[in-house]
């Protein structure tokens, strides 16, 4: 279906739990684990933004044929 | 951009940016985080030392440290020593007579108040046991009782304060959000299948499918961050839960209908097909959201065996956000669709005028 | 109107019974598989032989409804269409399968018996609940296989389609199973029970509604 999008996804699973250790751990829990509150948004932001960019991609394609017609 | 036409875009955005500042900035109540004695004996001194959370013990007068006890009342230590802004020691002298019957065992819930934060509570926090030794002090005195009443609150505009989620208490309007616009998103998506259905337009098909990407990218989305939420609130990626188990056979479905989409190449029996599919597939998950949780319990709030939130799990100053999240997410969404659609019609009008100039 | 449901069921069974070799083979298909689980684990525990009846009639199913749009012809679908209306080939053609399901079944329940050395504590409950949830899985099943016979790729794009549409279904079969066995307790059957009547009513009532949309090419 969505090529990008699912190898974003894996990526981005493989690479938190790759990067789960102690130190990360203790880093997204400080302050109150305000920093998962920013992952998550950071998480959120970048999804968005690929699907947008992949949308970008297409319509400028579709330009570029109407600019060769 | 005609701003009558496209309101609900600048809409849209307002919301979001409302949403992102206010969720970020306000501040969430003070909270107890963590104490270090959770053992008491009747009729003898107690004391402990409690962390907290967004406290502000070293400019607040009067701090007070309690127990709450079971008939309501509360037993206020003799005294509440600051140590820094949010940790403060606090001794009781616990009376002889708080438990009905003899061997019985009490949690007692920890109260700290001042008027700077207001009051705050950590539920069950220290167990009494009965004395076991039978020396009786004339001398002993016990800590002083207060009404509940006596407490003081302070009324200010914060998010509030749970144990172990603390500030996470704001992905409601990130993570929780963008289910609630997924959920909607797929409704309309439904409704233009139904249109589709009716007036044979290819219009509604687009729109539908269009839609159907964008609440997958949703659920994408909402996957990922309750992931990441979950890794540092319950402990792991992916928790067996009825939520998750259930969204994540959701994404599957909506999946299998881009296969079907793909897998048809004549386009008025690809837009009937994945219509019927659409509608057949939403109401098989209105049936997974009723049943599944039925069956087993669940960490998310408001499912079985989590009464622990209670009425708080939504309260007023998290709903301000919250409302206007799910509809600025919804409105994205929406644009995101439409963006999408133009998409597909521009295209569609290129293979037709190339098509008629090869002719 | 339900002669001509009969009709159609009759002489839907004829041709299928000399095709039979499809349905037969499905069968196969079940008893190879259990006779192979058996012989390789030897002795199983009680909720996994449940576990493993539902996933082999899961998969049966998959197998038996997914040949019963395959063999039409463009042709013969549309000869069908004129004569008989859309609701009646279905429920004809949906009854058929619910039929063989039942065979498919038994025959399976049988076996486990057999090769476990131990009946089913509560048979009556048991059929019960595997014939309600049947219903709806052959009801979901024939909906999603007109939809796919249009596909080229029609067997894969089923199994794709069915599972996650199947799951409340098997979720609360299973559920209802285990209590029979007396593996959990539980005294909420009748209310399960309801739920699985629910959810059957609706999918019967989408693939009514659903399939003349499906045909209409």
């Amino acid at each position: 279906m969505k090529p990008t999008i699912t190898t974003l996804f894996l990526l981005i699973i493989s690479t938190m739990t790759l990067t789960a250790q102690s130190g990360i751990d203790d880093f997204f829990r400080s302050t109150g684990k305000i920093y998962t509150v920013l992952g998550v948004v950071v998480i959120l932001f970048l999804v968005l933004i690929i699907y947008l960019i992949r949308l970008e991609k297409k319509i400028s394609k579709i330009e570029k044929q109407i600019n060769d017609e | 951009m005609d701003i009558k036409r496209n309101w609900w875009k600048v809409l849209s955005v307002i919301l979001m940016l409302y949403v992102i500042i206010a969720g970020i900035l306000i501040p969430i109540k003070p909270g107890i985080i963590d104490y270090d004695n959770a053992s008491a004996e009747t009729g003898s001194p107690y004391e402990v030392t409690v962390k907290t959370y967004n406290t502000h013990f070293d400019k607040a007068q009067g701090l007070r440290t309690y127990l709450l006890l079971p008939n309501n009342e509360l037993l206020v230590a003799d005294s509440s020593e600051v140590i820094n802004a949010a940790e403060v020691k606090a001794s009781f002298n616990i009376p002889r007579r708080v438990l009905r019957g003899e061997s019985e065992s009490m949690d007692l819930s920890l109260v700290i108040d001042n008027e700077i934060d207001g009051y705050m509570q950590f539920p069950e926090a220290v167990r009494i046991r009965p004395s076991t030794t039978d020396t009786f002090n004339r001398a002993y005195q016990a800590s002083a009782l207060m009404p509940l009443s006596s407490l003081r609150d302070v009324d200010d505009f914060k998010f509030p304060f749970r144990p172990i989620v603390y500030e996470t208490i704001r992905n409601t309007f990130f993570h929780v959000a963008i289910w609630m616009a997924m959920f909607i998103i797929l409704i309309v998506s439904c409704y233009h299948s139904i249109r589709y259905l009716m007036t044979n337009k290819l219009v509604h098909d687009q729109k539908s499918s269009a839609l159907t990407s964008v609440a997958l990218v949703f659920g994408i989305a909402g996957l990922l961050t309750g992931s990441m939420w979950a890794r540092f609130t319950w402990g792991t990626w992916w928790t067996n839960d009825v939520k998750l188990n259930m969204t994540s056979i959701a994404l599957l479905i909506y999946c299998s209908y881009w296969i079907l989409r793909s897998s048809i190449s004549d386009i008025d029996t690809r837009a009937r097909l994945s219509s019927v599919f659409n509608l057949f597939s939403f109401v098989a998950l209105f049936i997974l959201v009723m049943v599944i949780p039925r069956l087993t319990d669940s960490l998310h709030p408001g499912n079985g065996g989590n009464p622990a939130f209670g009425d708080e799990d939504l309260d007023n100053t998290l709903r301000t956000i919250f409302y206007p999240a799910i509809i600025a997410y919804t409105l994205i969404g929406l644009w995101i669709a439409q963006l999408t659609v133009r998409y597909h019609s521009a295209k569609d009008n290129i293979e037709l005028l190339i098509y008629n100039k090869s002719n | 109107m339900l002669q001509r449901i009969f009709h159609i069921a009759k002489r839907d069974l004829t041709l299928e019974f000399r095709e039979r070799y499809s349905f037969l083979s499905a069968l196969l298909y079940l008893v190879a598989i259990t006779f192979i689980v058996y012989k390789v684990f030897g002795r199983i525990e009680q909720p996994t032989r449940i576990g493993l009846f539902w996933i082999l009639i899961l998969f049966t199913c998959i197998n038996v409804v997914s040949h019963s749009f395959s063999f039409h012809s463009q042709k013969r679908k549309y000869y069908h269409y004129i004569l008989y209306r859309s609701y009646e080939l279905i429920i004809a053609k949906w009854g058929i399968n619910l039929i063989k399901m039942i065979v498919a079944g038994l025959i399976l329940a049988f076996l486990q018996s057999i090769f476990a050395n131990e009946p089913l504590k509560n048979i009556l409950l048991f059929s019960q609940v595997y014939v309600l949830s049947i219903i709806g899985m052959t009801a979901a099943m024939t909906l999603i296989s007109s939809i796919s016979s249009y596909s080229q790729n029609q067997n894969t794009l089923i199994a794709v389609m069915s599972i996650p549409l199947l799951i409340p279904i098997l979720l609360i079969g299973m559920r209802l199973s285990l209590i029979s066995e007396r593996i959990i307790m539980d005294t909420e059957i009748n209310n399960y029970l309801m739920m699985l009547v629910g959810i059957d009513i609706i999918y019967v009532a989408i693939l009514i509604i659903f399939i003349p949309l499906t045909w209409k090419a």
